[in-house]
């Protein structure tokens, strides 16, 4: 059996010639992806993981499968070469950056599987369906789609303005622009957070959040300084303690207008 | 300045309205008009300051001016001032300021909310859109969120517990038992508030306000005016105001509202008077944690001391140098949004003028009302007299 580790949530392994990352969760020992995750924020993970451990930031492509404006809006490094040997492949519920042909995908041991009931699955990708549906529309506070892509850089890649101030500003004290400050790192700690109850939770969650038994939200001091507001990433178990180190990963967030919308939210 | 008064005062009950919000308003108008002591004519109003969140969307656009004509003041200028839930303190302030300016001798101030006549559905997107919309929201967070998330931290910064707030809903609910206006008449004991069900951890239900309708109209006054009209008014001391960063995590602190200390700041400093010599306060405690908050920034306790002031009944009717929320606040008395900073001066007024009854506080002279909106990205807080110094 291939040894695998938790990267974002997923396991991670070594491949020939490169690197697999595949979803942990399982129905009925079926792989189906973590309740706020797909191709694309798989994809986010696995490239985020391959440049950590040194890998070049140069692929040959994205995959059909993906979002590719979520994943050029979240590594901003990226490059996209149809020169490059690195190949990005599309597996069951799992992705792969390799030279050459699609490697094969290694089974997961029973520690590293999260088991997801039947029922819980379902409801899921049904209150998906219906949630990306065009008939789902704001009948009161609303972020317009516009709105929402002039801020997809601060949100996926945590494109920060010079201080660091982040969420960017439309001007300083002096009326002046703040110029570009970098990105922030993807890591802080709980400053303060919150458990929802299904009833609590924002009217955009309103199909998913009785599924999930609530939303967990809560502030983070982000380790270069500013502070966010972030979900809890769905179906990982964990403690939330003002003072505990957490990543911040790419995950779905809600859908409207027929679009799905992702952001960064908290790991412990 | 001119100096200002409140000369009349009145509100529709809080909670669940069976009219239309025309019907509301002009109720709260029929109360105000009745408070005043002499003989007033609406056709005399020279402005109309209305606050309201326009919860809903039914009268979006033009509020004033059609809740204006449906309360005999078709004419008068008349606008909708919206703050969040403090949209009501903010059309006091600009009411005052009309008159203090000399730019008018007498003005409504109102506020309404009409929350209960939606469907589920429809409130729930409503409510909250007070927000930040795009980084807090849609993150998750609600009121409640917000609320608990201020109180997780005030309890890991100063050692403060759920226990305390749990005090302050008691009380709450015990002053709104005497409240002919409040929504919720009804004292809970400590172990019944202690075990709510859960809203946002370590908020329970019985640490939120309720949704509630209602309306309430001021009807303010210059100096000389007022002394035609009554030989009781109830004199405006000090006006602050002040707004903060909208989310809450690009504020510096949890567990202290920036906007409630500037504006109270300058509440104190143009009444030349103390923390210390309020009699009466009306605080913003649509969540426990917020009254304890208040407490603390308003300077009746000092920073990190909000959980013994409220678990040892300083704020209790007549038990303390400063009675706080002695009408049930917006725990107990009810929260119609743009409607209750309006709905705390009515309260001031009774007190002031030794008109409130069985909830009387002893000997008062002084009081405060501190309005909140949303999470505290906006605040005002006022002082009244029964003299003017």
């Amino acid at each position: 059996m291939t040894t695998t580790r938790t990267f974002n949530g997923g396991a991670l392994c070594d491949v020939a010639g490169g690197l697999l990352l595949q979803s942990r969760f399982r129905v009925q020992g079926k792989a189906v992806f973590a309740p706020d995750a797909d191709f694309t924020t798989l994809t986010v993970d696995l490239l985020e993981a391959w440049c950590s451990l040194g890998g070049e930031p140069c692929i040959a492509g994205l995959p059909d499968a993906v979002a590719a404006d979520v994943v050029r809006a979240s590594l901003p490094h990226l490059v996209e070469d149809a020169a490059s040997p690195w190949h990005l492949h599309v597996l069951d519920h799992a992705v792969a950056i390799v030279e050459g042909d699609a490697p094969l995908l290694p089974a997961l041991s029973g520690d590293d599987v999260i088991v997801m009931e039947p029922a819980m699955h379902e409801g899921l990708e049904d209150a998906w369906r219906e949630e990306c549906s065009s008939s789902n529309v704001s009948q009161g506070a609303y972020v317009s789609d516009r709105t929402h892509r002039l801020g997809m850089t601060a949100r996926l890649a945590l494109a920060a303005q010079v201080g660091p101030t982040w969420p960017p500003r439309g001007a300083d004290h002096n009326g002046q622009v703040l110029a570009e400050g970098g990105n922030l790192v993807p890591f802080g700690s709980v400053y303060s957070w919150t458990r929802l109850v299904p009833a609590g939770a924002p009217s955009e969650f309103a199909l998913r959040a009785p599924l999930l038994g609530g939303l967990t939200s809560m502030v983070v001091e982000l380790d270069d300084g500013p502070r966010g507001v972030f979900l809890h990433a769905d179906g990982h178990e964990s403690v939330v303690d003002i003072g505990r180190s957490v990543r911040l990963v790419v995950r779905r967030l809600y859908a409207q207008d027929g679009v799905l919308r992702y952001g960064r939210k908290a790991l412990s | 300045m001119v100096d200002v008064a409140v000369v009349g005062a009145g509100q529709t009950a809080f909670g669940q309205h069976p009219g239309a919000m025309k019907d509301m308003w002009s109720e709260a108008v029929r109360a105000c008009v009745e408070s005043v002591d002499g003989d007033v004519s609406l056709s005399h109003v020279e402005e109309l300051f209305l606050g309201s969140t326009a919860f809903g969307g039914g009268q979006l656009g033009n509020t004033a001016a059609y809740l204006g004509e449906h309360a005999g003041m078709a004419g008068v200028p008349a606008r909708r001032i919206e703050n969040a839930c403090a949209s009501s303190g903010f059309a006091l302030r600009d009411g005052w300021a009309a008159i203090a300016s000399g730019r008018a001798d007498l003005v409504v101030v109102g506020g309404l909310e009409t929350m209960n006549d939606l469907t589920p559905e429809r409130k729930r997107y409503w409510l909250g859109v007070s927000g930040d919309t795009e980084w807090e929201r849609l993150a998750g967070l609600t009121f409640p969120g917000t609320y608990a998330m201020m109180a997780r931290r005030h309890f890991h910064e100063h050692g403060s517990s759920h226990d305390d707030l749990v005090h302050i809903s008691v009380k709450n609910h015990d002053h709104a038992v005497d409240n002919e206006h409040a929504q919720l008449r009804k004292a809970v004991t400590f172990e019944k508030a202690a075990s709510g069900s859960m809203i946002a951890d370590p908020l329970t239900l019985y640490d939120c306000c309720p949704t509630s309708d209602g309306a309430a109209c001021l009807l303010l006054a210059s100096a000389e005016v007022a002394r035609s009209l009554t030989d009781t008014p109830v004199w405006m001391r000090g006006s602050g105001a002040a707004s903060d960063h909208l989310a809450l995590h690009d504020r510096p602190s949890l567990t202290s509202l920036h906007a409630t200390k500037k504006a109270a700041a300058q509440a104190y400093a143009a009444a030349n008077i103390a923390p210390s010599q309020i009699d009466v306060a009306e605080v913003h405690d649509c969540f426990t944690i917020a009254e304890l908050l208040a407490t603390e920034d308003l300077g009746f306790v000092e920073a990190g001391g909000g959980g013994a002031f409220a678990s040892e009944g300083r704020g209790r009717r007549n038990e303390g140098a400063t009675t706080v929320n002695g009408s049930g606040g917006l725990k107990a008395k009810g929260h119609p949004l743009g409607a209750t900073g309006a709905g705390q001066v009515v309260e001031v007024f009774k007190q002031l003028r030794g008109q409130a009854g069985v909830r009387q506080v002893d000997d008062a002279e002084v009081a405060l009302t501190h309005n909140v909106g949303g999470s505290g990205a906006t605040c005002a807080v006022h002082i009244f007299g029964r003299g003017l110094a």
